[in-house]
């Protein structure tokens, strides 16, 4: 790294602490401070003053109907993560890289970077270490709609997609789902629907590897997907 | 918070800390998330709300963020600082995104219809009466910036903007901007430390 490219870097700090650095230049950014240890202190010590920023802020107190409406979803997750048991995998929103590179611990976040990297969240190993066996398992969708939450229930082959929460189709589309093999296109997994709560069971068998995937498509449904999938999950 | 309400997370629940209340999270706990909810929804919300500056927007922003911190629990690493600024962490993000979007800049620009919302929350609590003197020292200390630093920060923080777009508001280069944002916030942070504010830096 040339002291150049480091100064122009270091110069950004204060914009990448304060989330006003550009899609582009964050990921470069956040690339040079895995190996620049004076900029990883440096923003140690800006963001310390970022931290404070939402205490200057006016109290205004929230409705008591947010909080109504925030436990009910934390409820009926909490639900079905004991009803999945010690199998089950945490719902996970819309998935993304973190926005902020926190400076320490670096094993840690390196790490969690390795997870994402293979497409599985830090959540995974948690809810996966009692897994009472292959019987029956429940995985977190690795995308879903904002809002919602899905999840991929297989027992011996036999799949079935749970929902909470899920956005109506847009007009004239139902949601189709696709078993992928791996290297494999998308096939149909034999199930169109526009259920918004509730068990979607799968006709296709869905093997260990496997991904199930959901894309919304025209009524009657369509032989490959048209559309970017709007559920992801993967069984492992 | 009503003495009476039934379903409310046990008292026991609420003598732990926020840091000792996580692992409950991240085993799915509903009662230990509401302990956090009731604490920060607050703050939270605020934070959402000058940042989107209408209740709808701030309160979809808030729901988003408590959610996506209930589903990613097992992200939050104690290492780098406390539940509070993770949360609050997540609100920043939740509102920037919503901003950048175009979902609530529209809407602020027509004016400050709802100004008359800005109720203060009453002093409640012995806390909340301390977090309001820390508001006001951490008010002064942006107010004492230079105009020039000060102004660019809270376009950034709190507007959502990005340097591009502050620089072309101010019709000023990028670099300037840039270097305004780090004195900025390198003068606040020597400023904390005075106060004996903000987290210490490990």
């Amino acid at each position: 790294m040339t002291d150049e490219a480091h100064a122009s870097w270091a110069e950004s700090l204060g914009a990448y602490a304060l989330g006003a650095l550009p899609e582009d230049e964050r990921a470069g950014l956040e690339r040079h401070l895995q190996e620049c240890p004076s900029c990883r202190r440096e923003l140690a010590e800006l963001q310390a003053a970022v931290d404070v920023m939402p205490g200057a802020t006016p109290p205004v107190q929230p409705p008591p109907e947010l909080r109504a409406r925030i436990m009910a979803a934390v409820e009926s997750e909490a639900e079905l993560l004991r009803a999945a048991g010690a199998g089950a995998d945490r719902p996970r929103g819309r998935r993304r890289g973190p926005r902020r590179w926190f400076p320490r611990p670096l094993a840690a976040t390196a790490a969690a970077a390795a997870a994402l990297a293979a497409g599985v969240g830090v959540g995974a190993a948690i809810f996966a270490g009692g897994s009472s066996g292959p019987a029956s398992r429940t995985v977190a969708a690795q995308r879903a709609p904002a809002q919602s939450a899905a999840y991929l229930r297989v027992a011996g082959g036999r799949a079935s997609l749970v929902l909470r929460g899920m956005p109506a189709p847009p007009p004239g589309r139902v949601y189709e789902a696709w078993v992928q093999r791996p290297g494999a296109a998308p096939i149909p997994a034999g199930a169109t629907f526009a259920l918004r709560e509730g068990t979607v069971a799968l006709p296709r068998t869905v093997r260990a590897g496997d991904r199930v995937l959901v894309t919304a498509e025209p009524r009657g449904g369509s032989p490959a997907p048209t559309a970017p999938p709007v559920i992801v999950t993967r069984t492992t | 918070m009503s003495l009476t309400r039934r379903s409310g997370p046990a008292d026991a629940l609420r003598q732990l800390a926020d840091e000792d209340l996580m692992p409950l999270v991240r085993a799915g706990e509903a009662r230990a998330f509401e302990v956090l909810y009731e604490r920060h929804a607050t703050a939270a919300f605020s934070l959402a709300y000058r940042m989107c500056g209408t209740r709808a927007a701030a309160e979809d922003v808030t729901q988003e963020a408590f959610l996506a911190a209930w589903r990613s629990g097992a992200r939050y690493d104690r290492a780098r600082g406390s539940v509070r600024t993770w949360l609050l962490g997540i609100v920043h993000n939740r509102a920037i995104d919503a901003l950048r979007r175009g979902a609530v800049r529209e809407r602020r620009r027509t004016g400050d219809e709802d100004a008359a919302e800005r109720l203060p929350a009453p002093e409640r609590t012995e806390l909340e009466a301390a977090r309001r003197d820390e508001a006001r020292a951490l008010h002064r200390l942006i107010e004492e910036l230079p105009d020039e630093q000060g102004r660019v920060i809270e376009l950034a923080y709190f507007g959502g903007f990005t340097h591009r777009e502050i620089a072309d508001m101010l019709e000023a280069p990028i670099g300037t901007i840039k270097g305004r944002m780090r004195l900025g916030l390198e003068k606040m942070r020597v400023g904390l430390e005075g106060l004996g504010l903000g987290e210490a830096v490990r």
